[in-house]
């Protein structure tokens, strides 16, 4: 990855690999309408990248997410703050 | 700020009353004028009201709607798909579209098996079948009771459509969902007697049984419940927005979560069973009836999220709501704004002639009396204002969380009170193997009162508030581990009492209790208790 600049192909797509699965099985819904929540597709993670973001920085103190997520337990900050940059960053492919 | 006129309504309830008043003769007028045009929309009633008549072609409808998941468990009209609409993210359906016949499981009054109705675990779906979303229900936000009621919107046609033509039983097609008053004092020992009739397909196995307990009884208390309505506003009465400012509603927090784990219990002590047993569908029928109650109090326009979709997937032979737009990707039962006019989706609520929730006028003339017998405010007064409550004004102190499993003591700033912010507690459970459900009892005491929660006058003076969280995990929903939990509290009465009492120059501290439903939790189980201000909106 360029360092100012993460891109969802190269850093963010490997942090969620292994919940893909699992989070096929949850429709998200928003003001447009409702998808499979696919983390490993960079439309559904940018269209859902609010609720993903809060419930990512969930353990956090501070946050309001009932229910953070992954469970059982947070990932490490730096994968948090790449995916928090990424956002920031404009959500690059 | 004098003490003496220290007031525990946030509302003005002289004018609101008088303009109350007025707004409802105009309304009753409107109702005699327009009956004939509204000759369509149905009624739900009190399950205790139904007439013989009535109860047997509900009951013939769900009979019904089973028989057809039993002919195929993927049929959308089906009393088993209806059920993971409340249940279930996701099920494997066969990319054939065969029908998929299960068997009724005899250990369980005609109902299914726990293999068959339980969610399939969240994983990808085995070869020839293919993921399909009945729902899920939405909890802990803003989301929560307009979802309940999208899904009910449905259920009921579901209902109707069994067997209209009455060919096998009584016609299904005037049929509503009764509700359950579950704050007027049971029909039958514990629940409405219909449901407890083991004959009946209202009766599914493995409720929680015997006559209430005071602990039942203070939860269920219509003054609390008379409180949240008239005196919330949207997001503290029904839950706040994802992100914002807070998570869980009073009403979800205080009551709903209270009735899964405890009252009702059996498959409705998690979410991804709760639909199985139809005492659901009256138990929510209830909270449908006080989301519309709410929306009379204040207005539907207070209601967040508008426009956002639910999540579910229905029949397309079912009605969409009016004003119905499809969304973007997948199936939904629409958005927000198509389920605040019960009247335009074609239903209403008939009290049966008696009133099924206390007035503004009763809730005020308690208000008043606890004002005048506890003018010193909270700390000083025999009984905190929550404690009075839920004991609905009489002396019974506070039932409740005399032997918590975990007991944590902290000292506390007090909020400074800025406007439109609420002192709120935050409850925090870390990530856990086995999750579950829990009741959190929040005392506010000086420091120089030591926490004795053995004690009841300790609790029934300091408690502030008390809130239950539903555990989330059940089956379907199990990853391995179970992610933290976080529960938001309001605590804004107890703090602004303190705020304008004597003892505001006290050093504080806060005291949370908390009991578990079922398994043992440890004293570790919980990060320290914070209290914290949070905007109102
Ligand atoms: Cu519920």
């Amino acid at each position: 990855m360029t360092m100012d600049r993460p891109s969802f192909e190269q850093d963010i797509r490997p942090i969620f690999a292994p919940y893909v699965a699992c989070m096929k099985n949850v429709v998200l819904t928003d003001d447009d309408g409702a998808a499979e929540m696919d983390l490993a597709s960079y439309d559904c993670v940018v269209r859902f990248h609010q609720p993903i973001r809060v419930a990512l920085t969930g353990y956090r103190p501070g946050s309001t997410a009932p229910h953070p997520m992954p469970p059982g337990g947070a990932l490490p900050d730096d994968k948090i703050d790449l995916f928090l940059m990424w956002v920031e960053t404009g959500m690059a492919r | 700020m004098n003490p003496e006129i220290f007031r525990i309504r946030h509302r003005c309830a002289g004018p609101v009353s008088v303009l109350f008043t007025a707004f409802l003769a105009a309304s009753l007028l409107l109702t005699v004028l327009t009956v004939g045009a509204e000759a369509s929309v149905r009624m739900r009633k009190n399950i205790d009201d139904l007439t013989p008549q009535e109860l047997a072609a509900y009951e013939h409808a769900i009979d019904v709607m089973r028989q057809k998941s039993l002919a195929n468990k993927n049929d959308r009209a089906g009393y088993l798909w209806q059920a993971w609409v409340h249940n279930c993210n996701g099920v494997p359906v066969p990319d054939s579209g065969a029908a998929v016949p299960i068997a009724a499981d005899p250990a369980k009054n005609g109902w299914f098996s726990d293999a068959d109705a339980f969610c399939p675990r969240m994983k990808a779906p085995p070869a020839g079948f293919h993921t399909e979303h009945p729902g899920m229900c939405e909890h802990a936000k803003d989301l929560f009771l307009p979802w309940h009621r999208a899904e009910f919107f449905y259920y009921e046609q579901a209902l109707r459509a069994a067997d209209p033509e009455g060919r096998t039983g009584p016609s299904t097609r005037g049929v509503t969902v009764p509700y359950w008053n579950f704050t007027q004092t049971p029909t039958g020992v514990r629940f409405p007697k219909a449901f407890e009739n083991r004959e009946s397909p209202l009766f599914y196995p493995g409720r929680t049984e015997g006559p209430l307990t005071e602990e039942d009884r203070q939860r269920t208390s219509p003054y609390l419940l008379a409180y949240l309505i008239r005196d919330l506003k949207w997001p503290q009465f029904g839950g706040y927005q994802v992100g914002g400012p807070g998570n869980y509603g009073a009403f979800e927090a205080m009551i709903h979560n209270y009735m899964h784990d405890t009252y009702i219990g059996g498959v409705l002590d998690t979410p991804t069973t709760a639909g199985l047993d139809p005492i659901f569908f009256s138990y929510h029928a209830f909270i449908d009836y006080i989301l519309e109650e709410w929306i009379d109090s204040h207005a539907a326009s207070e209601i967040t999220s508008p426009n956002q979709y639910l999540r579910g997937q229905q029949s397309p032979a079912f009605q969409s709501p009016p004003g119905f737009v499809p969304g973007t990707g997948v199936q939904t039962m629409g958005q927000v704004k198509n389920y605040l006019d019960i009247k335009a989706l074609g239903y209403g609520f008939d009290g049966g002639g008696r009133p099924q929730f206390l007035s503004e006028a009763d809730l005020t003339r308690l208000t008043t009396a606890y004002d005048a017998e506890n003018k010193q405010g909270f700390g000083q007064a025999p009984q905190s204002f929550f404690t009075y409550l839920l004991s609905e004004g009489g002396a019974r102190g506070y039932h409740s969380g005399a032997t918590p499993a975990v007991v944590q003591s902290v000292p506390v700033v007090l909020p400074s009170g800025a406007p439109d912010s609420l002192a709120a507690v935050e409850l925090v459970r870390k990530p856990l193997h086995q999750g579950y459900s829990y009741q959190a009892d929040v005392y506010l005491h000086p420091a120089s009162v030591p926490a004795d929660l053995k004690d009841d006058a300790f609790r029934s003076r300091y408690l502030a508030t008390s809130v239950n969280y539903w555990e989330l995990s059940g089956p379907g929903h199990d990853h391995g581990d179970m992610t933290e939990t976080r529960l938001t509290a309001a605590v804004q009465q107890p703090v602004a009492s303190i705020q304008a009492g004597a003892l505001r120059k006290e050093a504080w501290m806060m005291t949370v209790g908390i009991t578990p439903a079922g398994p043992a939790a440890r004293p570790d189980d919980f990060d320290q208790p914070r209290l914290t201000a949070i905007p109102a909106q």
